[in-house]
C-alpha cells in the first residue's frame, strides 16, 4: 500500500497512474512481478531492460501462441522490455482499458509482418498460432480465411486494414473478455 | 526502402501483351477514366447468398464495361483485376500520404478525448500512427495547436495522452512537453475550475483503489480463470454479482425491521416469545422450526404495534413493514433491470443484428489471455482445432433436409415436448401431493417427534430429487431430437430446465397462498418455514452434488482410467443459482432474515466449488460462449424476479393475513394498511387530499400511459432511423473502398507505362499532383 513501499516516489507513481489504466495498488503489484521474473537486475535497476527469454517466463505469456508477437510490439527497443514496457502491457491487457486501445494493439498484434495491414499470410499464421500443435490442411486453412476476409474486409482487397478490423471487431462481444490479463 | 508488398496487385503478364497499341499518355486517359468513378462501373455478381448481396462483395470478379475512346485500356479493363504485382517506392509513398495514414487523426483523437472528458460512452476514433521516429513532435505539435485554442482542455491532459498508442516513454515525453508548453490559467475562475477537475480525477482513482480493494475472493477468482478459462470463471462472477444483491437487501431488512423489533422487546416489561419456545436442538438448523420459530427469523414474531423508544418516536411496525418490502424490490428491480439491460446492449445490439461474424470472432476472440496452465493451453489449443473443423465441415454440407425427413424431425420433437409437459404435470402434482399430505399434518402429530423431524423436510426433498434427475430425462430425449447445432440444444435444455423450476414453484405458491391459509393459524411463518427448507435442503444437495459427482468420480478416475474426471457443469449450476435466489424473493417478506441465510450459503458455495473445481475437475474441451449466455442468465433472474414479485404480490394484495401473529393482524388484506396511511396524510392536510384525488382520476393515469406510448414509439422510430443510416454507411465505405482500388491501379498503370517508355521517375503532373494532394492535410 502507499506509505510502505519504497520502491517509487509518490511523483512517479501518480505519473505512472495518470499514464496508465492502472491504480497504484496494481502498478506495485506489476513490479513485483516483473521483478520475480529476474530479482538482480530488477534490483540493481528498478526499470531495467530484461531480455525476452526472462519475459517469456511470465505465466501468461507462457502459454500464449502470441508471445514473440506481443513482446515485440509492447517492446520499446525490439529487444527486451523495461518495466515501463511491461507496464504499458499489462496496462493495455487491464481491465480499465477502453475497448478502442485493445483494439488497436490486437491489431498490431495479429499483424504479424508489421505493414499496418493484416493480409492473408498473417491470418495464416494467426489460425496456425491458435491451433498450436495440431495441424490443418492448406485448403481447409485457404477456405478459413476466405471465409474470414468474406465476412471482414469491406472493400475486397485481401486485406483488412485498421478500420475493417476496428468496424469488424465490434460484432465480437468476447474480444474484450479474452483480451484481458487480470494481476 | 524495401519493397513492400501491398495487396493492389495487378497482373503484369496480361498488360504486357498490349503495350504495342497503347500509345497515350498519362494526362489523357487518367483524365477519362477518371470522370467515370469506379462505382459506376463496378457491378458484382450476386451469388443469392444468405449475407445481402449489396453488402458484401462476393470475391474477386469485377468486370468493368469499358468507356468508349479508351482503347489503350481494353486489355486491362476486360480482364478481372486481380490485383497482382508490386508496389515499389514511389508508389509506396504516395500510399503513405494518403489521409487515412495520416497523424491528425491521432491528435484529433486526442482533442476529442479532451472535449469529450465527461461523456461516458466510448468513442471509435480510429487512430492510425506512422512507426515514425519524429512521432512525439508532430503528436506535441498538432495537440498544441488545439490546447492554445482552448485553455480548459488543459486540465485533463493526462486522460488525453493515455489513449495514445505508443509507448510509456514516449507518453510521459509528449505530456511533459505539452504541460511545459501549457499557458497558467490566467482569470481565478479558471484557476478554481483547474483544481476542481483536479479533485475530481483524483477522486476517481481513490473510486478505482476503493473498487479493486473492496474486490471479493480476487486471488480465487484468478486462479480459477488460469486453469480453467473465462467460461468456468463466469460461474464464480455471476455467483459473487448475486452475493452483492443480495447485501443491500439484507441490509435494509436488518436495520428497519429486524432491529426496531429486537428494540421493542427490549423495552417491553414481558417479552413474549423466546421464554416459550422449545429448546434449542440441532435439527433447527435443518427444519427452521421449534426454537427458530417465534424469533426474529420469521413474518409472525413481528408486532403490529407500535415502537416507541423516545416518547414521541412513534415507529409503526406495518407500515414498515410494507415499504420496507417494497423498497427492496425496487431495489432489486433497478439493479436486475440496468444489468439486465446493459448485458443486452453489449452483447446483441452491438453484435449485429443479422448478420453472424462466426469466423472472424473465433479467430479475434478465440485465445484466451488470462490461461496460465500448461494443460488448459494444450486443450485450448485442441478445442480451437476442433471448432475449425467443425465449421469447415458445417460450411460444406449444406444441411438441406428433404420434406420427409424434415416432417418426421418435426414430429419427434412435437412428442418430445408433448413427454416434457407430461412430466411437469406431473412433477406439479406430485409436488402438491407431498405438500398436502405430509406437511399439513405436522400440525396434528405434533407429539410423534418423528414425523415432526420427517415430514417437514419431505416436501424440499421430493422437489430436490426432482430437479436433480428430471433433466437428466429431458438430456435423454433431446438425443432423439437431432438439433442441428450445439448451441440450440443447450437453450432448449435450459428452457426446460427452468419450467421445470417454475412449474414446482407455482404450485407451491398456489399451496401457500391458497390451501396453507385455511388450515395453519399462522400462515406467513409457515411459509417462511418452508421456504427456508427449501433454501437449506438445495445447499444440501449442491454439496451432495459435488461430494459425488465430482470428487468421488475423481477417487475412481484414479483407479479406472476409462472413467475421466468431471468437467464441471456451468449451465447446471448457475441455473442452480438462479433458482435459489428465487426462493430467497420469494421468501423475504415472509422471513426477513431468509437474506443473511442465503448469504451464508452462497459463501459456502463457493468455497466449496472453488475448491472442488480446482481439484477435482478437468478443463473442457467444449467451447462455450461465455457473453452469450450470461446475458440468458441475467435474462432468466429477471423473469424469475418478475415472477417473484407477482406472487408475492398475490399475497399482499389478496389474501387475508392471520389473524394471531404478524403486524397485519386484523386486516382484511396487506395492503389496507397502505390505504390508512393515505387516509391519515389526507386527513392531516388537504392539500394532500387534492393530490390524491387528482392522481386517482382517470384522466391521469391515461395521460401518463399515452406519455409512455409516446416515448417508446419515439425511441423506436429512432433507433429504426439509426439502422437504416448505418446500412446506407455501409454501403458508401463499400463503394469509397472499390473508388480507391480503382485509383490506384490507374496510377500504377500510369506509372508502369511511364516506366516502360524510359520515364523512370513520375513525371511532373504526376509529381505536382503528389505535392499537392500532400498540402491538403495541412490545411484542413
Amino acid at each position: 500500500m502507499g506509505g510502505t513501499q519504497s520502491v517509487f516516489t509518490e511523483d512517479e507513481l501518480d505519473d505512472y497512474q495518470t499514464l496508465t489504466y492502472l491504480s497504484k495498488k496494481e502498478i506495485l503489484l506489476v513490479h513485483k512481478r516483473f521483478k520475480a521474473l529476474d530479482p538482480a537486475s530488477v534490483e540493481a535497476d528498478k526499470n531495467a531492460r530484461l531480455p525476452m527469454e526472462k519475459i517469456r517466463e511470465l505465466p501468461e505469456l507462457k502459454v500464449n501462441p502470441f508471445r514473440d508477437q506481443i513482446c515485440k510490439v509492447f517492446s520499446s527497443s525490439g529487444d527486451g522490455m523495461t518495466f515501463e514496457d511491461f507496464l504499458d502491457m499489462m496496462s493495455v491487457f487491464s481491465d480499465g482499458a477502453p475497448k478502442n486501445v485493445k483494439v488497436e494493439y490486437a491489431f498490431r498484434v495479429y499483424d504479424f509482418d508489421g505493414d499496418d495491414l493484416i493480409s492473408e499470410s498473417d491470418l495464416k499464421q494467426v489460425i496456425e498460432s491458435l491451433i498450436g500443435s495440431n495441424r490443418l490442411t492448406e485448403d481447409e486453412l485457404q477456405q478459413l480465411i476466405d471465409n474470414i476476409m468474406d465476412e471482414a474486409d469491406l472493400d475486397d482487397d485481401k486485406t483488412l486494414s485498421f478500420a475493417e478490423f476496428e468496424h469488424v471487431i465490434s460484432k465480437a462481444p468476447d474480444f474484450v473478455n479474452s483480451f484481458r490479463i487480470r494481476m | 526502402m524495401t519493397h513492400r508488398h501491398y495487396p493492389y496487385r495487378y497482373s503484369y503478364q496480361k498488360q504486357q501483351k498490349n503495350t504495342e497499341v497503347n500509345k497515350i499518355t498519362a494526362d489523357e486517359s487518367g483524365s477519362d477514366i477518371l470522370q467515370q468513378t469506379a462505382s459506376e462501373h463496378y457491378f458484382e455478381n450476386g451469388d443469392g447468398d444468405d449475407h445481402s448481396a449489396e453488402l458484401r462483395h462476393r470475391r474477386n470478379r469485377i468486370s468493368v464495361s469499358v468507356p468508349p475512346g479508351v482503347m489503350a485500356f481494353d486489355g486491362m479493363f476486360q480482364q478481372s483485376i486481380d490485383l497482382q504485382g508490386e508496389y515499389d517506392e514511389h508508389m509506396s509513398e504516395l500510399l503513405q500520404q494518403l489521409p487515412s495514414r495520416q497523424l491528425e487523426d491521432v491528435a484529433d483523437m486526442a482533442a476529442r478525448t479532451l472535449l469529450r472528458k465527461r461523456t461516458s460512452h466510448i468513442h471509435r476514433a480510429t487512430i492510425r500512427l506512422n512507426r515514425d521516429e519524429e512521432l512525439e513532435e508532430r503528436i506535441v505539435e498538432s495537440i498544441e495547436l488545439d490546447l492554445s485554442s482552448n485553455d480548459e482542455l488543459a486540465e485533463d491532459l493526462g486522460a488525453a495522452v493515455r489513449t495514445i498508442p505508443t509507448t510509456l516513454s514516449k507518453k510521459r515525453n509528449i505530456k511533459r512537453k505539452l504541460t511545459q508548453r501549457r499557458k497558467k490559467p490566467k482569470t481565478k475562475w479558471l484557476l478554481l475550475k483547474y483544481h476542481l477537475t483536479r479533485l475530481g480525477r483524483n477522486m476517481m482513482f481513490e473510486k478505482r483503489r476503493m473498487s479493486r480493494a473492496l474486490d471479493l475472493w480476487r486471488s480465487h477468482l484468478l486462479i480459477i480463470e488460469g486453469s480453467f478459462g473465462t467460461s468456468v470463471v463466469s460461474y464464480f462472477i455471476f455467483l459473487k454479482w448475486v452475493l452483492l444483491i443480495n447485501i443491500p437487501v439484507f441490509l435494509l431488512t436488518f436495520c428497519f425491521l429486524v432491529i426496531p423489533q429486537i428494540l421493542f422487546r427490549w423495552y417491553q416489561k414481558n417479552p413474549a416469545g423466546y421464554k416459550d419456545a422449545e429448546p434449542f436442538r440441532g435439527i433447527e438448523l435443518l427444519t427452521g422450526t421449534g426454537y427458530f420459530e417465534n424469533t426474529e427469523m420469521y413474518y409472525g414474531f413481528y408486532t403490529n404495534q407500535t415502537v416507541e423508544i423516545f416518547t414521541g418516536s412513534f415507529y409503526k411496525m406495518n407500515y414498515a413493514y410494507i415499504l420496507t418490502c417494497s423498497g427492496y424490490y425496487i431495489l432489486c428491480l433497478l439493479i436486475l433491470g440496468y444489468s439486465y439491460l446493459r448485458s443486452y446492449r453489449k452483447y446483441y445490439i452491438e453484435a449485429g443484428s443479422t448478420i453472424n461474424m462466426y469466423y472472424f470472432n473465433l479467430v479475434v476472440s478465440g485465445w484466451d489471455y488470462g490461461i496460465t496452465s500448461t494443460e488448459t493451453s494444450e486443450l485450448k489449443h485442441r478445442s480451437l482445432y476442433n471448432e475449425f473443423k467443425e465449421i469447415l465441415s458445417g460450411s460444406q454440407i449444406e444441411h438441406k433436409l428433404e420434406r420427409d425427413e424434415l416432417v418426421r424431425v418435426w414430429m419427434i420433437r412435437g412428442a418430445v415436448w408433448m413427454a416434457v409437459i407430461c412430466l411437469l404435470a406431473l412433477c406439479g402434482y406430485a409436488t402438491f401431493e407431498v405438500s398436502t399430505s405430509l406437511s399439513i399434518n405436522r400440525e396434528d402429530t405434533v407429539n410423534a417427534t418423528n414425523k415432526v423431524l420427517v415430514s417437514p423436510l419431505a416436501m424440499p426433498v421430493v422437489l430436490s430429487l426432482i430437479q436433480l434427475f428430471v433433466p437428466m430425462i429431458f438430456t435423454f430425449l433431446e438425443a432423439y431430437e437431432a438439433y442441428q447445432m450445439p448451441k440450440y440444444e443447450l437453450y432448449v435444455h435450459m428452457f426446460r430446465e427452468m419450467a421445470l423450476k417454475a412449474t414446482m414453484l407455482a404450485v407451491l405458491v398456489f399451496f401457500w397462498l391458497d390451501i396453507a391459509p385455511r388450515s395453519i393459524k399462522c400462515w406467513e411463518t409457515f411459509v417462511g418455514e418452508e421456504l427456508y427448507r427449501l433454501v437449506v435442503i438445495d445447499l444440501l444437495f449442491a454439496l451432495g452434488y459435488s461430494f459425488f459427482m465430482e470428487y468421488i468420480r475423481k477417487l475412481i478416475a484414479h483407479r479406472w482410467a476409462k472413467v475421466a474426471k468431471a468437467e464441471f457443469a456451468i449451465g447446471r449450476h448457475t441455473l442452480d443459482l438462479v433458482y435459489s435466489q428465487s426462493l430467497c424473493w420469494l421468501g423475504i417478506f415472509y422471513s426477513p432474515l431468509l437474506p443473511a441465510v442465503v448469504i451464508m450459503k452462497l459463501v459456502i458455495l463457493f468455497y466449496v466449488k472453488r475448491y472442488s473445481v480446482v481439484h477435482n475437475c478437468s478443463p473442457s474441451v467444449k467451447p462455450w460462449r461465455a457473453s452469450r449466455t450470461h446475458t440468458i442468465f441475467v435474462g432468466y433472474l429477471f423473469i424469475f424476479f418478475i415472477l417473484s414479485c407477482v406472487a408475492v404480490g398475490f399475497g399482499v394484495f389478496l389474501i387475508k393475513p392471520s389473524d394471531t401473529c404478524g403486524p397485519y393482524q386484523n386486516f382484511t388484506t396487506t395492503y389496507e394498511v397502505i390505504y390508512t396511511l393515505i387516509d391519515s396524510w389526507k386527513a392531516e392536510s388537504p392539500v394532500m387530499k387534492e393530490i390524491f384525488a387528482f392522481i386517482d382520476s382517470p384522466g391521469f393515469i391515461a395521460g401518463l400511459l399515452i406519455f409512455f406510448f409516446m416515448v417508446l414509439y419515439y425511441t423506436r422510430t429512432i433507433s429504426l432511423s439509426h439502422k437504416a443510416m448505418v446500412d446506407l454507411f455501409k454501403l458508401q465505405l463499400i463503394s469509397e473502398g472499390k473508388d480507391k482500388k480503382f485509383l490506384m491501379n490507374l496510377l500504377n498503370q500510369v506509372k508502369i507505362r511511364g516506366n516502360k517508355r524510359g520515364i523512370t521517375h513520375p513525371g511532373p503532373a504526376l509529381l505536382k499532383n503528389m505535392e499537392s494532394c500532400s498540402a491538403l492535410p495541412g490545411e484542413s
